[in-house]
């Protein structure tokens, strides 16, 4: 019988958190695949927070998880609202397109 | 497993209920020509492959290491009082006006995303009385003179 102990829950955070990084990396033409990513990330950490709440014993942990949430839906709410004003000016949310300030 | 049972269903209905939504509705107004986003992804794919394998491995190895192994303590909640109980006192108690912040996080978000995707009004079709008093014949009606059409 396996017991799960922190480092399984930390590794399972580190992969989530490279999975998101790579998503980064692979998709950087489509910038909706970038907003899921990052919220991947924030999940990542989420991850992390939980099972050091658990194992530590202190609930403030699952408190940050809340807020953290609470930031990550409010931030992806203005994201998506910024890639539609976008895409109503330039008719592309491709990030090569999103060159405009460039010299 | 992590006995949070509060975060596991609030995670979820965020994530189903509202973000993965309003993802799907941005998608759905936006069109996205597929094989412009599909462009590039192999010349990527080496180094982003080889850049996550290296996180990884690097993560595990620190986070794997027996230095920062925590005994894996039988516990524990206190007393017969479900996670959600406890959650919410302290929430309401010690991090009440951090909980007051998100509130307010929330709310420039919301305001924020209607303000930026806000058109102005609707043109809407209207009668104007003043012009359907004063109107004259000849603006309704228009006599054409075409030339009779034989067969």
């Amino acid at each position: 019988m396996l017991t799960l102990t922190l480092s399984h829950f930390l590794i399972l955070g580190a992969i989530l958190f490279a999975i998101g990084v790579v998503g980064i990396f692979l998709n950087r033409k489509n910038l909706i695949v970038l907003l899921m990513t990052i919220e991947l990330m924030l999940l990542a950490v989420n991850m992390n927070f939980v099972a050091f709440s658990h194992f530590l014993q202190d609930l403030s942990g699952q408190i940050f998880v809340f807020f953290i949430l609470t930031v990550a839906a409010a931030e992806s709410a203005i994201g998506l609202a910024i890639l539609i004003v976008l895409f109503r000016n330039l008719k592309s949310i491709h990030v090569d397109d999103l060159g405009s300030l460039k010299g | 497993m992590l006995q949070a049972e509060f975060l596991a269903i609030a995670i979820i209905l965020v994530y189903v209920g509202a973000v993965m939504v309003l993802f799907l509705f941005v998608v759905m107004m936006l069109d996205i020509n597929i094989d412009r986003v599909r462009e590039g992804f192999w010349n990527y794919l080496p180094l982003g492959a080889l850049l996550g394998i290296l996180m990884v491995i690097e993560m595990g190895m620190v986070l794997g290491s027996k230095y920062l192994q925590v005994p894996a303590t039988d516990v524990m909640t206190a007393g017969g009082v479900s996670n959600t109980k406890s959650i919410g006192a302290l929430m309401f108690s010690d991090y009440v006006y951090p909980f007051e912040l998100a509130s307010i996080v929330l709310l420039v978000g919301m305001i924020a995303a209607i303000v930026l995707t806000y058109r102005g009004p609707k043109k809407t079709k209207y009668t104007n009385p003043n012009q359907q008093v004063f109107v004259k014949a000849k603006d309704r009606v228009r006599v054409l003179q075409m030339p009779v059409e034989k067969d």
